[in-house]
């Protein structure tokens, strides 16, 4: 059975949402503990935007990106307690996002942070924003002026 | 076990895709691109109401918390990679004393070095933001919160976290609260260290200081990495921030879907690259799968 309930947001207006669309990061995202829930919301149709929104803070949503959109070989080591705490294996579904920064007025400027990508078992909902020790992948990683050169370079 | 994105299970998963679709099919069902529309179609002149001007001055302060959490974060962040720098410096150091066999000379110029890689790393555990604060000192951030008594490195700061409201009711820790030992552990790795060199003892130097340095690194480096990711997440705060107090302010609708439309844009040129590189993911598959169950 869908269980909905609702949540007023500043920037989307009511967003309703059933439990079933909730991920869950137990220890919430880094920095911000107490965020444990979250939907993901698609900006607009087509675009590759989505807003990690806090189903417990309507004020809060962060902006985020599958970041094999623009890194199509992303795939760092992830450590063997990520895989336990959130019941993934190798057949598990999951999905990865990491959060963008784009600074206003300079969208050239975008940068995805490849070292702290947000892991979830689409299974179970279960998430969590892993540390990436690995020079490849920089907390700061420029998308565009990465575009000629590939991105091998931290 | 590595992570992937999706699309990547989707070029050779069937099971994946079934999960994808009905992962998608939920997106859809919460998705606001008809929120978004209206608040494009909504006039200026009803949106600035009352009500929006409270917003205004909530975002504002926000704003003013976030510079504050930026200006601790990202000077522990600076501080942490140059943590990892004198380590590998003091790795360096630690391999020299431990693989040829030294003179007392020789010894006493890498201890020396060793030496001053303390002074430094103590100016870096008293590491000040823009207003002078100590960052690493807890509550009491307005004396030094390090010094050298006998050989150690001393805290005097306290555990307190430092956190600063970003949003309503909702606050992050800024500072590095509990760092205070991982400062003291690698002034006595050092101090070890800097022994072990004077009394060219190979054995300990390899077989302790040069094992202690990679715990110190990787603490650091886990350190830096947490501290650099919450750094980024309240930059992209920071960021939409600007844009919804311009917009508050200024006559412009809707700067946010300007940069993202524009972002959008330049990954739709992108995109031909990206489908090139699918095929060739593809293709090498197996390989692939390997690497993945590794």
């Amino acid at each position: 059975m869908m269980t909905s309930n609702a949540i007023e947001t500043t920037r989307f207006g009511n967003v309703e949402f059933s439990i079933e669309d909730v991920v869950m990061l137990s220890e919430g995202l880094l920095g911000f503990p107490g965020l444990t829930r979250f939907v993901v919301l698609q900006h607009k149709e087509g675009s590759p935007f989505s807003w990690f929104q806090s189903v417990e803070s309507g004020d809060l949503a962060f902006l985020v990106i599958d970041p094999g959109h623009y890194v199509p070989d992303y795939a760092p080591e992830m450590p063997a307690e990520v895989a336990s705490e959130l019941e993934i294996d190798e057949e598990s579904p999951r999905l990865v996002y990491t959060i963008v920064t784009i600074p206003k007025g300079q969208p050239n400027e975008m940068t995805l942070n490849l070292a702290g990508p947000i892991l979830i078992n689409v299974a179970n909902r279960r998430a969590k924003q892993v540390v990436v020790e690995d020079s490849r992948y920089p907390i700061r990683y420029k998308v565009f002026s990465h575009e000629k050169q590939g991105h091998s370079a931290a | 076990m590595r992570i992937s994105t999706s699309y990547q299970f989707d070029t050779y998963s069937g099971n994946v895709r079934s999960a994808q679709e009905a992962y998608f099919k939920i997106q859809a069902q919460i998705s606001t691109g008809k929120k978004f529309q209206s608040s494009s179609e909504d006039p200026l002149g009803t949106r600035l109401t009352m009500q929006s001007r409270q917003l205004k001055a909530r975002f504002e302060q926000f704003d003013k918390n976030l510079r504050g959490a930026k200006d601790y974060l990202s000077n522990s962040e600076v501080s942490f990679s140059d943590v990892n720098d004198l380590l590998n410096q003091a790795n360096v150091l630690a391999i020299q004393g431990a693989s040829s066999s030294i003179d007392t000379n020789t010894a006493q110029s890498l201890a020396n070095q060793v030496n001053d890689l303390q002074t430094k790393l103590v100016q870096l555990a008293n590491s000040q933001g823009s207003q002078g604060q100590y960052i690493f000192a807890g509550h009491k951030n307005d004396a030094k919160p390090y010094e050298v008594n006998a050989g150690a490195l001393v805290y005097t700061g306290d555990a307190n976290s430092i956190r600063a409201e970003v949003r309503t009711g909702e606050y992050m820790e800024i500072n590095s609260a509990g760092v205070s030992t991982t400062f003291t552990d690698i002034y006595e790795t050092l101090e070890q260290l800097k022994a072990n060199l004077m009394s060219q003892d190979v054995i300990k130097l390899s077989d302790e200081s040069i094992a202690d340095i990679k715990v110190m690194r990787e603490q650091i480096t886990t350190l830096r990495a947490t501290v650099g990711s919450r750094l980024q997440s309240v930059e992209s705060l920071s960021n939409e921030n600007y844009r919804r107090i311009d917009e508050f302010t200024k006559d412009i609708s809707d700067y946010e879907e300007i940069d993202l439309a524009d972002a959008f844009v330049r990954y739709q040129q992108a995109e031909t690259a990206y489908t090139a590189a699918m095929q060739v993911a593809s293709q090498g598959m197996q390989l692939s799968l390997m690497d993945f169950l590794r």
